[in-house]
């Protein structure tokens, strides 16, 4: 029998339940939109056409639900994160996957073209005089830092990792999967170690879901859910059954009219 | 009925893809949400104060005199791009996530700072804010993608917008970058068949000489490695040197000067256009 006689199947696919076979199904033409995503974000324009980006892709259940909790943790480290990263730590749970984009020159090798934009000189002093360096290297052995991100960082850099988001974006945006960046995602992932050689890293969601559960957010999000809301019901449902108890074997309540 | 040249409406096309391009720039999702974006359409002789800048400055950068060259032939030729500017404001964080990508340990001592020591480089105005020049990215690459879609040759770049900024486009953006769009054939902005013979085969050797030495050096074991910068090259006995070259600094001082006589005379105009708009 040639190879391709048994060339048949059936794939069942749907998003409900979650992580059932047919979702899996689901979330596997979300991966490969992710992986072209991360192909679109390599070919960006990037300032002198020099590579300085790399990608993680981060997906299932155990990842995903430690991204949450870390953006949860630092949800409480500044009042002006503390309901937008709660919120964002329910998307990251209902995505299908999480790409990490990060630049890998920022902090190390500045364009060196005195483009004004990290300091507003028309030269990098702005960006060297607060790197500890030799004959103009930037000595990063040093890691210590009191910020989340250690900087400053050359500003061009950022713009590439900018564009680098962009194109992975606009792929996403033409194979009509919901796509977010997210700040939470971005700060979070880094801490993790996603991305461990950049210094400066963009997260992005992803989801191909009947809902885009990136917009559309109602107030309280992380108390008031889909995942809650079912869990409530899980929660709520059985209380009542054991309450109003029968044998459905010899007798069955009916409407008073009926009997 | 109406015939149409292809050539006269493919230019006119150009048109609608700049209006397609500025409406993705627009549209790109953005990571703060708060990058506030303004665009421009600029076309036909309107070109002519950005390519006269574009020429002062290409008497000191290589990568300005390509552009230079390629709007200014393009132009004569009757066949000009059309020019999309996109820039921003970036220099104020209103969303105190003190990330300290800036420098600063927080967003209030980077806006103090940012305010006191506003100023320009090459291409752009700062200090910024790291993640709104990350959204202006975003911005800018859809606005290529947006391009590119449409099978329009264009390429992003920081000279035809810095000197759009220069001569008082788009106030109020601390950083403006230049898309041309087209015109409409096979290879415009890369591979630029316009360059051909623009450069001697020295010129372009050169070039790679000077921009990547330690491809070119011998062995380094005497401490003094020769640059093989001849075929003979161990009988040339070429050694770098380095200091500073009075000269272009002299020439730099020259074009910084040519910059403000050019902005004296179209910056006017272009102001002007601002305050009836």
């Amino acid at each position: 029998m040639g190879k391709h006689d048994d060339f048949r199947g059936r794939e069942h696919i749907h998003e409900y339940p979650p992580y059932s076979p047919q979702d899996l199904r689901r979330r596997e033409g979300s991966l490969l939109a992710a992986r072209l995503m991360v192909n679109a974000a390599l070919t960006a324009p990037f300032a002198g056409g020099v590579c300085q980006v790399e990608a993680e892709i981060v997906y299932g259940p155990d990842e995903q639900e430690e991204l949450a909790r870390k953006i949860e943790e630092l949800a409480y480290t500044n009042r002006a994160w503390e309901e937008m990263f709660k919120y964002e730590a329910v998307m990251v749970r209902e995505s299908d996957a999480v790409i990490f984009l990060g630049n890998l020159l920022a902090g190390e090798f500045a364009l060196d073209a005195g483009c004004g934009m990290c300091g507003g000189r028309p030269d990098c002093s702005y960006f060297y005089e607060k790197k500890n360096t030799k004959y103009g290297l930037v000595d990063v052995t040093d890691r210590r830092s009191d910020t989340l991100i250690k900087g400053p960082l050359c500003s061009a850099r950022v713009s590439d990792l900018g564009f680098a988001a962009g194109s992975a974006l606009w792929m996403a945006s033409q194979l009509l999967v919901d796509a977010r960046p997210l700040i939470s995602v971005s700060l979070a992932g880094q801490q993790l170690g996603y991305c461990r050689r950049s210094f400066v890293v963009a997260g992005i969601c992803i989801a191909t879901l009947a809902k885009n559960p990136f917009v559309d957010i109602n107030p309280d999000y992380h108390l008031i859910n889909m995942t809650k809301v079912l869990e409530n019901t899980r929660k709520q449902y059985v209380t009542p059954r054991t309450v109003t108890t029968f044998d459905y074997r010899k007798w069955i309540p009916r409407k008073s009219e009926e009997e | 009925m109406a015939r149409y040249t292809g050539k006269e409406i493919a230019r006119e096309h150009l048109l609608d893809v700049a209006k397609h391009v500025v409406h993705a720039a627009y549209k790109a999702p953005q990571i703060t949400g708060r990058l506030k974006l303004q665009a421009e359409i600029i076309t036909g002789e309107d070109l002519v104060p950005i390519i006269e800048g574009l020429g002062v400055l290409a008497k000191v950068s290589q990568f300005v005199y390509w552009d230079y060259t390629t709007f200014k032939d393009f132009y004569e030729a009757g066949n000009p791009p059309v020019l999309v500017l996109i820039g921003a404001e970036t220099t104020i964080s209103e969303m105190n996530w003190n990330c300290g990508a800036c420098g600063f340990a927080t967003c209030s001592e980077f806006n103090r700072y940012a305010k006191e020591n506003r100023g320009t480089g090459v291409i752009g105005g700062g200090p910024c804010c790291n993640w709104k020049v990350f959204d202006l990215g975003i911005a800018c690459d859809w606005a290529c993608a947006a391009a590119s879609q449409y099978n329009v040759d264009n390429r992003i770049q920081g000279s035809s917008g810095g000197v759009a900024a220069t001569l008082g486009y788009l106030p109020g953006c601390s950083s403006v970058l230049g898309l041309p769009l087209g015109p409409s054939r096979e290879m415009v902005w890369y591979s630029r068949d316009i360059m051909h013979r623009k450069f001697k085969y020295e010129d372009h050797i050169n070039t790679m000489l000077a921009s990547i030495p330690t491809h070119f050096m011998a062995f380094a074991g005497s401490g003094r490695p020769v640059f093989k910068a001849a075929d003979r090259w161990w009988e040339a006995n070429n050694q770098i040197t380095w200091g500073r070259q009075e000269q272009s600094e002299e020439k730099l001082y020259e074009v910084i000067m040519e910059m403000a006589e050019l902005t004296a005379k179209y910056g006017p105009q272009i102001e002007a256009r601002y305050k009836n708009s």
